[in-house]
């Protein structure tokens, strides 16, 4: 379960990606949620640069595309479980 | 020399009358009679598993093993490497013999994971992968999902191309009584199957399994011990899959496959069949592929063709592969050994690949982080 310290922990690197653009270089549907998870939804590799990747869910309800042009913006990531903390970071949409 | 002188399997399903601890001692004492040798005469357990602690509440698997097995005060420990735990277990039993801290090793590779539901176990898996993936809600079938899906673009394949491993390893483990699943399915079925994270479907997947496998390893010379361990080797990249050279290959995969061939003085022409870890339709793919069994972006069409097939020129996944076998984590590295153990020693049956001498394990820990891949000769 998220405590209020690991998610007050991750503020270092859970907006590192935020406002960076970059590639889809792929992308699946979740259909089979984790726990901690809900729902369908869609994840994201986006290439930053040369060497340098990151993955995110997808911020918006149209398909992601391989190939398109992506913006990481701030939003609620995961469920909020039941220690009550709502955890912030990187989703991507189309730029 | 270090040797194999016993395995034994479980039966792998979902196995409701069988504890963790039932598990441990049925393979641990199934291995030990198997090998004909005196209890006393182990002097090192090491018990492969991944999620005692998280899905059964139960670590501490060394002793706990020890006592089961009435081996009490003999040294003994768990090793997790994710789902290579029980590769690397051999492995650490092969380099426990060669520094002559001991000369018969009991390997207990087991994992209980069907008393949870599918979210527990999916989250629990996730564990062998980086925070990161986990924040962005990724499971082990959606990261091998982004590979296939690079996969694809890269070599011009597709879903249904996956379809034919399934197939094969389904055929294997009808002939495999102690498979979870031991039926053959129709290409359509495959097809048809539900999506679990695209490109992936239900048939691309290994399922949750309970099971246990076990072995003596050995350094006594002696009758029993006339399959050698040629060869042991571990590799490993980055857990987080953004950090690989390369998404349609793990070079863990080929390092250790590499080290391994080097080590046992043979070429990859040279493996008469082999286990390969295949957790995704996907990862058996590129396993042929990193292991030299045929060139790069060729797998799927090779695997289509039957290249690995029983009775074709390598046969790969004879019990069934984590696929249609089971993939009870901790416990799949052993079973490997165990199948090809089992093969060398000329007593697969119905399964049995006809004069093969040299047989070769692929177990992988991760999205890649970890591979080991051992090699095993018949004397």
């Amino acid at each position: 379960m998220k405590s209020a310290t690991q998610v007050w922990r991750r503020q270092k690197t859970n907006y590192q990606n935020l406002g960076k653009t970059g590639v889809v270089v792929s992308k699946t549907r979740i259909i089979e949620a984790p726990m901690g998870f809900s729902g369908q939804y869609w994840v994201v590799m986006v290439e930053l640069g040369k060497n340098k990747r990151a993955v995110g869910q997808w911020a918006s309800e149209a398909e992601p595309k391989i190939g398109m042009n992506v913006v990481g913006v701030l939003r609620k990531i995961g469920e909020t479980e039941k220690a009550g903390v709502i955890e912030y970071g990187v989703k991507w949409k189309k730029q | 020399m270090v040797g194999i002188k016993g395995v034994y399997q479980t039966k792998f399903g979902e196995l409701w009358d069988k504890s963790l601890m039932g598990l441990m001692l049925e393979a641990g004492e199934g291995a030990i009679n198997n090998a004909k040798i005196e209890r006393k005469k182990i002097d090192l357990i090491l018990v492969a598993n991944m999620l005692g602690g998280v899905l059964e509440g139960q670590n501490h698997l060394g002793a706990l093993a020890g006592e089961l097995l009435g081996l009490k005060n003999t040294p003994a420990f768990r090793v997790e490497a994710a789902c290579a735990s029980g590769g690397v277990a051999i492995n650490q039993a092969a380099m426990a013999i060669k520094a002559g801290q001991a000369k018969n090793v009991l390997v207990i590779g087991a994992e209980k994971m069907t008393d949870k539901s599918n979210g527990e176990v999916a989250l629990a898996l996730m564990g062998a992968a980086s925070e990161a993936e986990r924040l962005a809600g990724l499971t082990f079938v959606g990261l091998y999902a982004l590979m296939a899906r690079v996969y694809f673009e890269k070599f011009k394949a597709n879903k249904d191309d996956l379809a034919y491993v399934a197939i094969k390893n389904h055929k294997h483990a009808s002939l495999n009584p102690k498979a979870q699943f031991p039926f053959p399915v129709l290409l359509e079925t495959v097809l048809k199957s539900s999506c679990v994270a695209s490109p992936l479907h239900l048939f691309d997947c290994s399922p949750i399994t309970d099971g246990a496998a076990g072995a003596v390893i050995s350094g006594e010379d002696g009758k029993e011990n006339k399959i050698k361990l040629a060869a042991s080797q571990i590799a490993t990249d980055s857990i987080n899959l953004t950090e690989r050279e390369s998404l349609v290959e793990l070079k863990a995969t080929k390092i250790a496959g590499q080290k391994a061939y080097q080590e046992a003085g043979i070429k990859p022409e040279e493996i008469d069949l082999a286990e390969v870890h295949d957790c995704f339709s996907i990862a058996e793919i590129m396993a042929v592929e990193d292991l030299g069994f045929c060139r790069k972006g060729e797998g799927f069409k090779r695997i289509k063709a039957g290249d690995f097939d029983l009775g074709g020129r390598l046969p790969v996944n004879l019990s069934g592969g984590l696929k249609a076998c089971g993939h009870p984590v901790g416990a799949t590295g052993v079973k490997q050994l165990v199948e090809i153990v089992t093969q060398l020693r000329g007593e697969a049956e119905k399964r049995q690949v006809k004069n093969c001498r040299i047989g070769l394990t692929h177990n992988v820990g991760g999205s890649g982080a970890t591979a080991v891949v051992n090699i095993l000769k018949k004397l």
